[in-house]
């Protein structure tokens, strides 16, 4: 059986006044109908960069494609036609953008922008576009949908637009929803909110997911798998629970340690010193070898390769072994 | 502590909006974005400030500062009253309070230099000797750990959390005794945000300093603030010990941020009770009658619509842990069975690099 999405050895380069930016450095993945899989990540790691090429949205001329495959359902997306692009995005893979309050036209209610998506891609006349529009608020739980329909975007409150936003990307039944940190201008109670929400749709749609984040403890409870993206790199790769019980790479854990959690006691954060490394310079060593406590002569010589450590997951240090051998806190009482 | 007087003091403070219509300008009614707080903030104690979007906190803070002026209440900041002062009067305490905004894009001058942006707090409130003020820039870059070279770049130089810390470093050069960090981690990653709350744990150690430390996310709070209050639409709905309210939550609003904050721990989080909030924060300029939490609330009956439940302290001699809560003892009940959201949760891993360097 064929995955849904199976992305190969991407490549992409930005060419700017200063340089190549050396944005995504060569990351594999797949995912299978229905799954969902987050990719972590600080500002700069190249995660969003990564989702923005599945959508075909990568910025024109200055990034590049160096090298790699995106399948979606078995054909290579990277090849398409402009056209074919067209039908692809938004009906098939859709995606949610951060910012609730700059991604939808301000100018245009919230049903005019929705029966727009709907008739572009579904071929069905006005009347059925606004029945269907009011079908997607009320999946989406706005209450009296009908009613709302001819809103603007200014007299919903920032969860609510963010709602509009997910009920735009769900318009056309996509197979895979992108979400690019959706929750991060939100509201801690907004952020559960939205949670529960795209949790619920997905086991109602069965939709695969990729959900895009900077914090670990937001997809704890939400995918089945994460794939820990840095400097362009991906440096982890695991189903959930391994994840979090056993993580094998230093920056993984320096994620997990950084993390405040409602635990007792302890009164200091453990962040991970320095910053990312620039990505203007080729790596010609492990990228997180500057700020790792692991390091080793090794790892400044040569990058290492993402290789398995366990079943299904796989990691790309040298030392893996032995960062996975730390108990956890809880292990030790 | 409880003998020592306060170094700031709150009391009864209320900030209204006037909302104007029609081309009079005849004033329709009020935003009441503060609506009668009381706390006090003691000497080098960190005082967390918690709540969603709309509850006021950074109208508090910046009426406090007196940035905003307030519509009635008092602030008494080391036995003066900062309301009742003149324009002079409060150029001489201003140095002495300072705040650390939420967007370090937007808070900084992007023409000036790090450099710059700190000799001119410098210069404004009159540190020292002008002949001195440039090694004293060199030590405040030191001090929140941006290297010597910092000195001649621009804001557009520096990453998001390295600009905080200039922010902070602006802060400090005022010598200030009291700082009021109105959301200055939210914009930042994770991984870095965790560096921040060191230094300023670090600074407050070494510099004796008090803050008053505004955020939405209660796990980061717990870890920075001795006690923490908890705001909901203009007014505090609990306030406690950080260790005492993250364990036992009295207001129901409280349960409900506890639950809604994520935990790192996929096990953990499959098993916990989840609290959803319906809705959002409903309109200040129009709060609900009675408890104006009630429209939100599980706990409610009819008698959260018709009375405003005052703050009452149901805590234990010396260790005070003040509700607005018609049923806060139910909710205590309920906080202590339901124990998933206030137990103490097993990860994630502290791990250490093996003795050996040796591969």
């Amino acid at each position: 059986m064929t995955a849904l999405l199976e992305v190969r050895d991407l490549v992409v380069r930005f060419d700017t006044d200063d340089g190549t930016v050396h944005a995504v450095n060569g990351i594999s993945y797949s995912l299978e109908k229905g799954e969902s899989l987050a990719i972590v990540g600080e500002s700069g790691s190249g995660k969003s960069v990564g989702a923005l090429a599945l959508m075909g949205l990568l910025p024109r001329p200055q990034a590049r494609i160096e090298g790699g495959t995106i399948h979606f359902k078995g054909r290579n997306l990277l090849t398409q036609s402009g056209q074919e692009w067209q039908r692809t995005r938004g009906r098939e893979i859709a995606m949610v953008y951060q910012d609730p309050m700059t991604s939808l036209n301000p100018a245009l209610t919230v049903g005019q922008q929705l029966s727009q998506v709907i008739r572009h891609h579904l071929n069905v006349r006005k009347p059925a576009s606004r029945e269907r529009a009011a079908d997607l608020l009320s999946l989406v739980g706005i209450p009296n949908p009908r009613g709302r329909l001819d809103d603007y975007p200014h007299q919903f409150s920032g969860g609510q637009r963010q709602r509009v936003l997910i009920a735009l990307a769900l318009s056309c039944d996509p197979a895979l929803l992108i979400a690019d940190e959706p929750t991060t201008a939100l509201d801690v109670t907004i952020q559960a909110q939205m949670i529960e929400l795209v949790k619920g749709l997905r086991k109602q749609l069965g939709m695969a997911v990729v959900w895009i984040t900077h914090d670990l403890g937001v997809v704890a409870g939400l995918v089945d798998k994460v794939a820990v993206m840095y400097s362009g790199n991906m440096v982890e790769q695991a189903p959930v629970h391994d994840l979090y019980r056993q993580p094998a790479h230093p920056y993984t854990l320096g994620l997990l340690n950084s993390l405040p959690t409602l635990e007792h006691g302890t009164r200091r954060l453990t962040p991970i010193p320095g910053s990312p490394p620039d990505p203007l310079r080729p790596a010609t060593a492990c990228p997180f070898a500057r700020r790792c406590a692991w390091v080793v002569d090794r790892c400044r010589e040569s990058p290492p390769a993402l290789i398995r450590v366990a079943p299904q997951h796989s990691a790309a240090c040298y030392r893996s072994a032995d960062v996975n051998r730390q108990p956890a806190v809880g292990a030790q009482q | 502590m409880i003998d020592q007087p306060a170094l700031l003091e709150v009391r009864n403070l209320v900030k209204h909006f006037p909302v104007r219509r029609g081309v009079l300008r005849r004033q329709v009614g009020a935003v009441r974005a503060v609506d009668g707080v009381s706390f006090h903030i003691h000497h080098r104690e960190t005082l967390g400030l918690v709540g969603e979007s709309g509850s006021g906190k950074s109208t508090l803070a910046r009426t406090i500062l007196r940035l905003f002026e307030p519509s009635g209440g008092r602030v008494i900041f080391d036995g003066e009253d900062i309301i009742a002062l003149d324009a002079k009067a409060l150029r001489r305490i201003r140095p002495r309070m300072q705040m650390v905004f939420q967007d370090p894009y937007a808070s900084l001058n992007p023409r000036m230099t790090a450099g710059a942006t700190i000799m001119e707090s410098l210069q404004v409130n009159r540190v020292g000797d002008a002949s001195k003020r440039p090694q004293r820039v060199r030590e405040l870059l030191d001090l929140v750990g941006l290297p010597p070279k910092s000195l001649n770049r621009y804001p557009h130089e520096f990453s998001g959390g390295q600009r905080q810390r200039i922010s902070i470093a602006r802060a400090l050069a005022a010598d200030p005794e009291f700082i009021v960090a109105d959301e200055a981690l939210s914009a930042l990653d994770v991984s870095i945000q965790a560096q921040m709350v060191n230094l300023l744990q670090d600074l407050k150690d070494e510099l004796g300093l008090t803050y008053l430390f505004i955020a939405h996310d209660l796990a980061m709070v717990r870890y920075l603030a001795d006690r923490t209050a908890v705001m909901y639409l203009g007014r505090i709905a609990e306030l406690a010990d950080s260790e005492e309210l993250a364990q036992r939550p009295m207001h129901p609003y409280t349960l409900a941020l506890l639950s809604a904050a994520p935990i790192p721990d996929p096990v953990a989080e499959a098993k916990r009770e989840h609290i959803v909030l319906p809705g959002d924060v409903p309109d200040p300029g129009n709060p609900p009658s009675g408890c104006r939490f009630h429209t939100r609330c599980s706990f409610a009956t009819p008698v959260c619509q018709e009375q405003e439940p005052q703050l009452r302290d149901l805590g234990t001699v010396g260790k005070p842990h003040l509700v607005a809560c018609h049923h806060a003892e139910k909710v205590r009940q309920h906080g202590a069975t339901a124990s998933s959201v206030t137990q103490p949760v097993k990860t994630p891993p502290v791990g250490r690099p093996a003795s050996d360097h040796s591969l």
